[in-house]
């Protein structure tokens, strides 16, 4: 057991301000061997915390100097848009590049832990080794047995309103994964913990009544689309610009489908008269070619009041090609090529004719077709065509 | 894509025959009342040609085949008066015995009309009284040559009697309004078929169709006789005549017509497509020659997605070109709205758009820009709704 | 951010590493909706697409006048080789043949039969499919090294889609010396079925009567 005198110290120590080092060692009697890990870990991080902000300042003073500008001018984009500058890389994962960050938002952070006034670690679950997963999950039993109680005693009753005895309304979210939960509680813990977390979730989710318990699950959960921001797969809509000669509104965006790009440019105002690559409407021999081309004016009803202007080339084109493979030419046929001038129109009429954007988002029109041939593979006949097994 | 130079000449040609064609129509009403060209109707009309006329002139092979099922299924021809009609039947107005033969070819997109307008012309021709030769495709010449013979007439030439005996036929079926006209007209000199065959001087022409049609062996050569006569006569102002040629690019393209030494002929080792060529030089009066340039010549059939041109030039190639300047260039465009929905308008009257929803507001919209406004794809659009 | 993703996509895609999964994410794509009609009311709140992404539109579903479900899976199951523009051509034009029969018939009538008549051939078409319909298909089972064909209750759309290949694999055995056109006969087949006559209802009352005939291996369903 400890005495009292250090477990102050520890308190001390344990609270954000950095601690010098112990001097009433002379004090301590006798110090358990893993408090005493803990302690010198401890001084250290602290120790090793201060060097690096220092040469973080240091390091921000010089950069400084090198990019001409005052220090105080030099805020964290700055900083960015240097580091960037000095040190180009070509590397496509963004965690390989260079960076110059605050120590303490890049460094791995210190688990300290809280003592009581007997210098015992607070709370019991400090014996756990993973104590605030296991709160968490303690939490959650208490929220659902309250769950149930308040459903059971007031189903039937009209003194409560009739949508907190639904489930929770979780739709369009999921469960934060286990990283981002390991990182919100800031405590590792084992992929079968984080099973049981979710199992729990889920129950509690699933009984009725648990609406009243809205917010406490939506912390825990994140909107699927999250990563994007938008509702939109692929190119957003654009923005609607207007031609200094004639005076028209036009929107212009570049998109893909397939093997082929399509720059397109929808005009206001016009005769619903096409152009792709110099090839009007009755060039497109195949009705489902001018089915799709008008696609987007028929689902926002607007047939004879757009103006589409739109080039098309083929990427692979564009790519550095293999030495013994011809070029090739055309930009997709009857489906591709219309298919992308119709996502490029139709984000160009969502711009110019907003009240459509729903409808045409709802359609199907405002996303970009993520699909693409499956090269086939070799000793195959196709991209999963099997060759017929044949004995002999 | 097109010649400009060219064109902008022809156009400058063209306002000058229209503005010729306006003081003969004025002249011809003060001088020959009588004979003055029955009118058609405005542009932007329909207009019925009677089934007994049509099927004197052949429609049913003559027009393109989506419409000549058309005129099985409801009964009745009925076509819309568009620009490139009037101009032609405006020109065809300006002809007359002191000027030489008139030279139009109808170009444009596909499915624009060419061939309907070529056999509208063919119709005017004949409520006006004029002889009528009217070539089918004169691809079927260069291409679809079933059986060949050499000639005995002019060496190195290759006659081609079904074709000749067809034709023959069919211009029998298409004159029967001048039948007797043409009875009356005689041969300027004696034509000497064969050792036993052969036809006197001061006969009626119509005996050299009949005998083309009794012996195809002598067909070919009674075609040019035929068409000797008739240009002679014709510039002795007996009679007007309309050369109606549909595909008359072919006469300057590819053949499949092997000679011996089984290389391909050129098209002017034809008999038949020498006599046609003859027939479009300008060197006679009182006629008017209607070509069409259509682009199933040089276009590839099985290429879905290729589009080819289709402008006089490049279908009729450099030396079709020169022999047939200088010509008035007729284009045939996509329907404008207001006769698009003179179409609809008669469609809906005739019961023929079954659907529902193709009889809404919405539909005739759906309809008229998913065809792209162009005319053959409408009708097949109008065809399964 | 979502262009800088797609450019990133893109970079990788030219490696074409096997795709062995569906390019849209089913946790974040649902389908479109293809109704005109619904397009145009809003949205139910608890619809997954108020958040999601919405997969693109498929090339041959555009919402145009004339498109009618029926129609369009008898043109899927009509294509060979992938030649489904020739396919949709030939439906297109039996339906065109359909018409004119009917509208030949129906000029003809007086007026109290033209009542009686339709001309509409997407209604023929519905209604022949819907008279071809199979109610059991029949199965091979193998039991003890014998194969025995076990009939089966099949679903509506299983059934109408047995109901067009039987009518498919008719038309195209008539078709395939060329002596006549797969629409001509696709034509003539759709009038007779849509009046309950026509080898397609007897093949479809054939396939009745053996699956009646082998009632006793019913008990072979697994």
């Amino acid at each position: 057991m400890l005495r009292v005198t250090i477990a102050r110290s520890i308190r001390a120590m344990s609270s954000a301000a950095p601690a010098s080092a112990p001097d009433s060692d002379a004090s301590v009697r006798k110090i358990g061997r893993a408090l005493e890990t803990y302690l010198k870990h401890s001084q250290q991080h602290v120790a090793m915390m201060e060097k690096h902000r220092a040469e973080f300042e240091t390091g921000k003073r010089h950069l400084a100097k090198m990019m001409g500008l005052e220090v105080h001018e030099l805020d964290q984009e700055a900083i960015d848009r240097a580091i960037q500058y000095l040190f180009p890389s070509g590397l496509t994962d963004p965690h390989a590049r260079p960076v110059m960050r605050p120590p303490d938002e890049i460094l791995p952070k210190f688990q300290r832990f809280t003592f009581d006034e007997e210098g015992r670690p607070e709370g019991s679950r400090f014996f756990t080794l993973s104590p605030k997963i296991y709160g968490l999950m303690s939490e959650i039993g208490v929220k659902t047995q309250s769950v149930m109680k308040f459903y059971d005693e007031h189903v039937g009753s009209r003194s409560v309103n009739r949508k907190d005895l639904e489930p929770a309304n979780l739709s369009g979210s999921q469960w934060i994964t286990a990283d981002k939960m390991k990182k919100k509680l800031s405590e590792k813990f084992s992929p079968e913990l984080y099973a049981q977390i979710i199992i729990a979730f889920e129950h509690l989710a699933s009984l009725p009544g648990s609406a009243i318990e809205q917010n406490f699950l939506m912390e825990f959960r994140e909107p699927m689309t999250a990563s994007t921001g938008s509702k939109l797969f692929g190119p957003a809509i654009p923005e609607v610009q207007i031609c200094a000669e004639t005076n028209r509104r036009f929107a212009e965006v570049t998109t893909h489908c397939k093997d082929t790009r399509a720059v397109v440019k929808v005009t206001d105002a016009g005769k619903g008269k096409f152009n792709v690559d110099g090839l009007e409407l009755h060039d497109f021999r195949h009705l489902q070619s001018r089915e799709i081309l008008l696609a987007p004016m028929i689902i926002s009803k607007t047939l004879g009041r757009f103006d589409v202007f739109a080039t098309t080339s083929s990427i692979s084109a564009s790519l550095p090609e293999a030495p013994n493979r011809e070029p090739i030419q055309r930009s997709g046929g009857m489906s591709a090529l219309p298919r992308a001038v119709r996502h490029g129109a139709a984000l160009c009429i969502a711009a110019l004719h907003p009240e459509a954007t729903e409808p045409l988002r709802l359609a199907g029109l405002l996303t970009l077709d993520p699909r693409k041939k499956e090269r086939s593979k070799v000793n195959q006949p196709g991209a999963r065509a099997k060759w017929i097994w044949k004995r002999r | 894509m097109k010649p400009c130079a060219e064109l902008a000449s022809h156009v400058a040609r063209r306002v000058a025959v229209r503005r010729l064609g306006g003081v003969h129509r004025h002249f011809c009403t003060e001088a020959k009342a009588e004979s003055s060209l029955s009118l058609l109707p405005d542009a932007g009309t329909l207009y019925e040609m009677e089934m007994p006329v049509a099927k004197q002139l052949n429609m049913r092979t003559h027009l393109p085949s989506s419409l000549s099922k058309q005129m099985g299924t409801l009964g009745e021809v009925v076509t819309l008066v568009r620009e490139p009609i009037v101009e032609v039947a405006s020109c065809m107005r300006a002809v007359n015995k002191t000027f030489p033969t008139l030279r139009l070819v109808l170009w444009g997109p596909f499915g624009t009309g060419k061939t309907v307008t070529l056999n509208q012309a063919v119709h005017h021709a004949y409520n006006n009284n004029w002889a009528i030769i009217n070539l089918r495709s004169a691809m079927e010449l260069t291409r679809r040559v079933k059986e060949i013979e050499m000639s005995s007439f002019v060496s190195g030439r290759i006659n081609d009697p079904s074709n000749a005996v067809a034709f023959l036929q069919n211009f029998k079926q298409q004159n029967q309004h001048i039948w007797k006209l043409l009875g009356e007209l005689l041969t300027e000199r004696d034509y000497e078929w064969s050792k036993s065959e052969k036809t006197l001087k001061d006969k009626p022409i119509t005996e050299i169709i009949e005998m083309g049609i009794s012996a195809p062996f002598l067909a070919s050569d009674c075609v040019g006789a035929l068409f000797r006569e008739l240009r002679r006569h014709a510039t002795a102002d007996k009679l007007e005549v309309l050369v109606a040629i549909d595909d008359a690019n072919s006469l300057w393209g590819k053949t499949l017509v092997k000679r011996a030494d089984r290389t391909y002929a050129p098209p002017s080792d034809l008999t038949l497509v020498v006599h046609f060529r003859r027939m479009i030089q300008n060197d006679w009066m009182n006629g008017c020659v209607l070509m069409v340039a259509d682009k199933k010549e040089v276009a590839d059939a099985r290429d879905e997605l290729g589009v080819s041109r289709y402008t006089p030039l490049e279908l009729f190639g450099e030396e079709g070109f020169e022999f047939i300047e200088p010509f008035l260039p007729i284009e045939t465009t996509n329907y404008t709205e207001s006769e698009s929905n003179a179409i609809y308008n008669y469609y809906v009257k005739k019961n023929w758009l079954a659907t529902e929803a193709a009889r809404t507001e919405e539909g005739r919209k759906q309809l008229m820009h998913l065809s792209a406004f162009n005319p053959f794809y409408y009708e097949r659009l109008c065809a399964f709704n | 951010m979502t262009s800088k993703l797609i450019k990133f996509a893109q970079k990788r895609c030219i490696s074409s590493t096997p795709s062995t999964f569906n390019m849209y994410d089913p946790r974040v794509f649902r389908e479109p909706v293809s109704d005109v009609n619904q397009l145009a009311k809003p949205l139910d709140s608890a619809d997954d697409r108020n958040f999601l992404f919405v997969k693109a539109m498929k090339s041959d579903s555009t919402p145009v006048f004339y498109r009618d479900s029926v129609i369009d899976k008898l043109v899927r199951v009509c294509t060979k080789d992938g030649e489904k523009e020739t396919s949709r051509r030939n439906v297109l034009g039996a339906l065109e043949i359909i018409k004119r029969r009917q509208y030949k018939a129906w000029a003809k009538a007086s007026d109290e039969e033209k009542k009686n008549i339709t001309v509409n051939p997407f209604e023929i078409s519905r209604k022949a499919i819907k008279n071809c319909r199979p109610l059991m298909k029949l199965q091979g089972v193998t039991r003890g090294g014998t194969t025995y064909q076990v009939p089966f209750p099949i679903e509506e759309p299983e059934a109408e889609f047995r109901a067009m290949k039987m009518l498919r694999d008719i038309c195209r055995a008539r078709a395939r010396h060329g002596e006549t056109h797969f629409k001509d006969i696709l034509a003539t087949e759709l009038i007779a079925a849509s009046q309950n006559e026509g080898a397609t209802i007897h093949a479809k009352q054939e396939l009745h009567k053996t699956c009646e005939a082998n009632r006793a291996y019913a008990h072979y369903r697994a």
